[in-house]
């Protein structure tokens, strides 16, 4: 039941919705299919036990605590092969109808399941992490889910699945997402990348158990104080176009990356780098505390060949795309200027040129 | 002499996150993906909701309402003529041209691609800035161009310099190939 199905054409199609979305009715996108396509990685057929800790040990244990939840038939519906390169990729920032998710569905779930699928995400997550995706699924569900079209909105279209089987020393892959939200992470041993991450959303401006919050406030906060630390000639060379760009690295990037541009790390002072290591750890600070130290090291080791590229107005908070790229991380951050308030609406990416999707734990021999 | 071999489909290029929502706004990117052997290009044009049918019939010369291989070719021809890649004082041309048009009523309703693919043999050396600039404007002034790289191709020591001279033109500046 829970690998949906959803209207099974390859046309996208977004329904009347409203609060992100132009109602207009159906809507066939591109040239076909806006699903994701497969990766190309190479996967070994073995591999050796990799060092573990008392992290991985903890998810790999909420991990199966959650599938003991699960029917024989839902369990067999969660675990794809670990060489399926086509689910691995399976993530999108498109709502779930124009893009088919697979694994169990949060809407298909009882609440004891869906609480032990909360107990793995608030494991794998910092409690920052955990929060975001709480936040973006209440937003979701902000959403008009209209009365037409095949574009789903709301927290029940959030899927989970594994890609291999969960294990404390061989890989493995656990994803999480939905509209807007794409978890992705890989595991060997002890060591684990969030590869790549979606994170965003609409509205990012919500109302939360009677708490105003706004989604990105810390990283925009972040980003807007490393704006202010730059000299005039700094700020020359960091903007690079006076207007928002659109996302470049979403669902279907893979092998290619894009050019350095902006100022560069070395460019910098001690202080300047430290700002600019809080905006990388605003996003990075969704991984748990054991796993984002080991994430974050060989950012550190090499922001003097960082860059941050800036485009578009420096006022208001969130109008703006900038991006970080360096030879270990690619970050953006992109407001979609689609309902007259770009501050509200982003899509946001987090990748490793050198270990998306863990290609290389994958690949060894 | 260009070479147009038009494709009606051609599979998912790196315009992808351009149809994130139905556009309100046209979008004209290209992204310029250099190779010290090769540079790919892949322009892609989103009408939005307003525009995009009348985009269509302007590209559906005779009116069927369907455009043909001749008229997607015309049209590709049309747009990459303003479209200049230069190393040093030497025009690259283009080759391994394609070329896609989705159909009236996905270009009426902002969602539409229309993505024209090409490459040239370039052999790019540190010599000369490679230069790159689009112009066509019959359907937006606003272009974004981003170049892409191979990872693999450039070290971290290497890495090429981008220089946006305005939104549709740039320099790039290779260092140790």
């Amino acid at each position: 039941m829970n690998r949906t199905v959803l209207g099974g054409t390859a046309l996208a199609v977004l329904g009347a919705a409203t609060a992100g979305y132009i109602a207009l009715g159906s809507i066939g996108f591109a040239q076909g299919s806006l699903q994701t396509p497969a990766v190309d990685i190479a996967v070994s057929d073995s591999f050796e036990d990799a060092p573990t800790d008392a992290k991985t040990q903890a998810i790999v244990a909420a991990a199966n605590a959650f599938l003991a939840t699960l029917s024989d038939e839902d369990r067999a519906l969660t675990v794809y092969d670990l060489t399926d390169n086509t689910q691995r990729a399976n993530w999108s920032n498109f709502p779930t109808g124009p893009v088919q998710r697979g694994g169990v569905m949060r809407g298909n779930l009882t609440d004891d399941q869906n609480a032990a699928m909360d107990a793995l995400l608030a494991e794998v997550m910092s409690a920052e992490g955990f929060n975001n995706i709480k936040y973006q699924l209440a937003a979701e569900e902000t959403l008009d889910r209209g009365t037409s079209g095949r574009a789903l909105f709301g927290d029940e279209y959030y899927f989970l699945s594994f890609v291999g089987t969960p294990s404390e020393t061989k890989p493995w892959m656990l994803q999480f997402g939905g509209h807007h939200l794409a978890i992705n992470v890989s595991f060997y041993g002890g060591d684990a990348t969030f590869l790549p991450m979606l994170t965003g959303g609409e509205p990012l401006k919500i109302d939360y158990d009677g708490d105003q919050v706004f989604i990105t406030e810390k990283e925009l906060t972040a980003a807007s104080a490393f704006m202010n630390s730059l000299s005039d000639d700094q700020l020359t060379t960091a903007i690079r176009g006076s207007k928002a760009i659109q996302l470049l690295t979403g669902p279907g990037e893979y092998g290619v990356v894009p050019a350095n541009e902006g100022i560069k790390g070395s460019d910098l002072s001690d202080a300047q780098q430290a700002l600019l290591l809080d905006v990388i750890a605003a996003r990075l600070g969704f991984i748990n505390d054991d796993d984002f130290a080991a994430n974050m090291a060989p950012i550190r080791a090499t922001l003097d060949d960082t860059y941050f590229g800036w485009w578009g107005p420096e006022a208001p908070m969130g109008a703006a795309y900038f991006r970080i790229t360096g030879p270990n991380l690619i970050l953006e951050y992109s407001p979609q200027d689609l309902d007259g308030d770009p501050t509200d609406h982003a899509h946001n990416m987090y990748r490793d040129p050198t270990n998306d999707y863990g290609a290389v734990w994958l690949a060894v021999q | 002499m260009k070479r147009l071999v038009i494709l009606t489909t051609i599979a998912a290029l790196a315009a992808a996150p351009l149809a994130a929502h139905p556009h309100k706004g046209v979008d004209q990117q290209v992204a310029l993906t250099v190779a010290p052997d090769h540079v790919d290009m892949a322009i892609t044009i989103v009408p939005s909701y307003i525009s995009g049918g009348d985009v269509f019939d302007m590209i559906d010369a005779n009116g069927d309402g369907t455009v043909s291989d001749t008229e997607a070719n015309h049209f590709a021809n049309d747009v990459l003529q303003t479209a200049v890649l230069t190393d040093g004082s030497n025009a690259q041309v283009w080759d391994q041209i394609t070329a896609s048009v989705p159909d009236r009523d996905t270009m009426a309703a902002g969602g539409g691609q229309i993505i024209i693919a090409a490459s040239t043999d370039a052999k790019l050396t540190t010599a000369t800035p490679v230069q790159f600039v689009i112009g066509y404007t019959e359907i937006s002034h606003d272009w974004f161009v981003q170049p892409w790289l191979y990872p693999a191709d450039f070290p971290t020591d290497q890495q090429p310099s981008i220089d946006r001279i305005s939104e549709s033109e740039i320099t790039v500046t290779l260092a140790g190939l």
